[in-house]
């Protein structure tokens, strides 16, 4: 196996053994995994697996929310506790603001993508006009 | 206003509304294939979308974390992290009539500029192909206006025929003059002409060559150029199936040509290798004998409760120093229903079409050769064969009894009389009246040299408004006794100009 494709695969299944495990469990299974790794003569691929682990489990429990400005708080939150509850309760939310989608809101995690911008609507719009759906 | 209100009305018939995309991201990219994560359901064959990058993609490889997907268009303008969408439909090209005359590329966009394609229905590229109910054995000829092949190596409508050769012998001629030919076939079929891998200023000469013969009214050239990524030059064959296979559905017929396989096999090779799949022989990947099973296989003649409709393929596969026995050839050999085997050392020579008869074979279409042919034809092709024995065996002898003379001087002449320049196919009743002279001995005693232009003043000849002859072989697809007579005068008369 290549060692991009080993580091990733490594940290794919660290990721998801330690997922939601107390802290000595954890520990405990990353030493798991340097006993192992030192028997192969790869001890020195930890570090990289476990900030690849790291990175795929912050991934799986982001929610990207965009949003074209600033807004206050009681509709941040009120957008939030919807978006938790359609995407997963114990994700986390992390907001950016991009003022090219001009209006509306993006939400996006791992695997699917919520547009309701007003940039995606006037595309729509265009291509209608143009008989391109 | 009138413009404001159909605008309005356009937006009611539309959705808005926003829906959650299955989504995956793209953590490699190169050499026109990606891998991404995510896109948790994806389906194999199923179409996705790079977000912002108006380019799409085909998922092939699903593993347990990655899907491998070739991507259709510019793969340099993806990056690692961009999205990728799933779109739940799998890749389908615009099909029907308003296709033909046009040139497109595999995803079906026009690339001649003659503006928009005018089809509503699109078909998907990957279908299955008819079942054993659905078929019947091949009955109508396909007359490809070549003698030697009409004569010796007949195809059917429906049928299989492999054209393989040398790079530079005279494929693409011959599939060039099957399509021109139909121009004035009886039930003519819709022609497809795939080219895959092909250079643009050889396309450019053919479609000239198609237009200026009338020939682009019924043809529809699918091209994948040698410089446009693996995927387009892997996909044609398949859009250019699916393309046919409108026709054959709708009752009617139509002919393929996949000009040609063994670039197709390349291309195959290279995104397999990308993709990592495990390589075999010449490292082509395991699936490769089904990459070209499951496109010919989809050639077919339907039964009459299907619509009785046809679709006949011609693939062409180029053969490295005449090698027969290679990967890609031999695999298409067993697929299809027969071969036309091209031999440089003929083509050398200056034999056109520099066909090896020995190697090629017609395993169906001989039941589908019209009568006329098939009673003046029907032996010539043994005949041929031991004229060739022979004529290898009188190298070795002089002493040769008056019988195998005459055998070796009708052999030699039929020989000349089946040679034929590119784009000049004949209709099947000039076939028969040409084949006709040879076979019954009519030149026996003409010069070698004169063969040729025996031929064309016998064709002139027959052609005369004051004679019926070849309406009344086309009209009754056979040769009678009265016809047969008034073929023997015509020819006899011939011969007179020639001192014979």
């Amino acid at each position: 196996m290549k060692t991009k494709t080993a580091i990733t695969t490594w940290a794919r299944v660290l990721a998801m053994m330690t997922k939601g495990q107390p802290e000595p469990v954890k520990k405990k299974i990353i030493l798991r995994l340097r006993e192992q790794l030192k028997r192969k003569k790869k001890e020195y691929l930890l570090p990289k697996i476990l900030e690849s682990a790291d990175k795929y489990a912050a991934r799986k429990e982001k929610i990207t929310l965009v949003l074209a400005r600033e807004t206050d708080s009681r509709t941040k939150e009120l957008l939030e506790q919807r978006l938790k509850a359609f995407l997963g309760q114990e994700k986390r939310i992390e907001l950016k603001i991009d003022g090219s989608i001009i209006g509306g809101f993006v939400a996006q995690t791992e695997d699917c993508l919520i547009d309701a911008s007003v940039k995606k609507y006037l595309n729509q719009l265009k291509m209608v006009s143009l008989g391109e759906i | 206003m009138d413009k404001i209100e159909q605008f309005k009305r356009q937006l009611e018939e539309k959705e808005f509304e926003p829906k959650m995309d299955e989504i995956g991201t793209v953590i490699e990219s190169g050499d026109n294939v990606v891998k991404a994560n995510g896109l948790r359901d994806v389906e194999n064959f199923e179409l996705v979308e790079f977000e912002g990058r108006q380019v799409f993609g085909l998922a092939l490889n699903l593993e347990e974390y990655e899907t491998g997907i070739i991507v259709l268009g510019k793969g340099s303008a993806i990056k690692e992290g961009d999205v990728v969408k799933r779109t739940k439909k799998t890749l389908s090209v615009p099909v029907g009539e308003g296709l033909i005359g046009r040139v497109v590329d595999p995803l079906g966009r026009p690339l001649d500029g003659k503006g928009k394609i005018e089809s509503k229905i699109n078909n998907p590229v990957e279908r299955l192909a008819p079942s054993v109910i659905e078929r019947q054995p091949v009955d109508k000829p396909l007359h490809t206006g070549i003698l030697a092949i009409d004569g010796l190596i007949p195809i059917g409508r429906g049928q299989r025929e492999l054209i393989l050769g040398d790079r530079g012998i005279g494929k693409t001629a011959i599939a060039l003059d099957m399509i021109i030919n139909q121009k004035e076939e009886k039930n003519r079929p819709v022609c497809v002409y795939v080219a895959c891998g092909q250079k643009k200023s050889k396309l450019k000469r053919l479609i000239k060559t198609l237009e200026d013969k009338g020939a682009m009214e019924y043809t529809i050239v699918v091209a994948a150029f040698a410089d446009d990524p693996a995927s387009f030059l892997y996909l044609a064959p398949y859009a250019g199936c699916a393309i046919g296979e409108y026709f054959r559905d709708n009752k009617k017929d139509a002919v393929i040509v996949y000009d040609d396989l063994t670039k197709q096999s390349w291309a195959w090779r290279e995104i397999s290798l990308v993709l990592r799949r495990p390589p075999g022989r010449e490292a082509y990947p395991g699936d490769i004998f089904y990459l070209h099973s499951r496109l010919l296989e989809r050639a077919a003649k339907l039964s009459k409760a299907q619509g009785g409709g046809s679709l006949t393929a011609l693939p062409i596969v180029e053969t490295q120093a005449g090698d027969i026995s290679g990967y890609i050839p031999t695999n298409v050999i067993s697929i299809t229903d027969g071969q036309i085997f091209l031999d440089s050392a003929l083509f050398y020579k200056g034999q056109r079409p520099s066909l090896d008869i020995g190697r090629s074979v017609s395993r169906v279409g001989s039941k589908a050769q019209v009568p006329g042919m098939k009673k003046i034809a029907g032996t010539l092709k043994l005949d041929l064969a031991q004229f060739q024995d022979l004529e290898r065996f009188s190298e070795f002898t002089e002493e040769l009894d008056p019988q195998t003379r005459q055998m070796l001087e009708r052999g030699k002449r039929m020989r000349e009389l089946l040679k034929q320049e590119d784009l000049t196919p004949l209709s099947f009743e000039k076939e028969i009246a040409v084949i006709f002279a040879g076979t019954k001995g009519y030149l026996d005693d003409l010069p070698l040299e004169k063969i040729q232009q025996f031929k064309k003043d016998l064709i002139e000849e027959l052609v005369a408004p004051s004679l019926d002859i070849l309406d009344v072989i086309r009209e009754k697809e056979q040769l009678d006794s009265k016809t047969e007579g008034e073929l023997e005068e015509v020819i006899k008369r011939v011969k007179k100009s020639y001192g014979a």
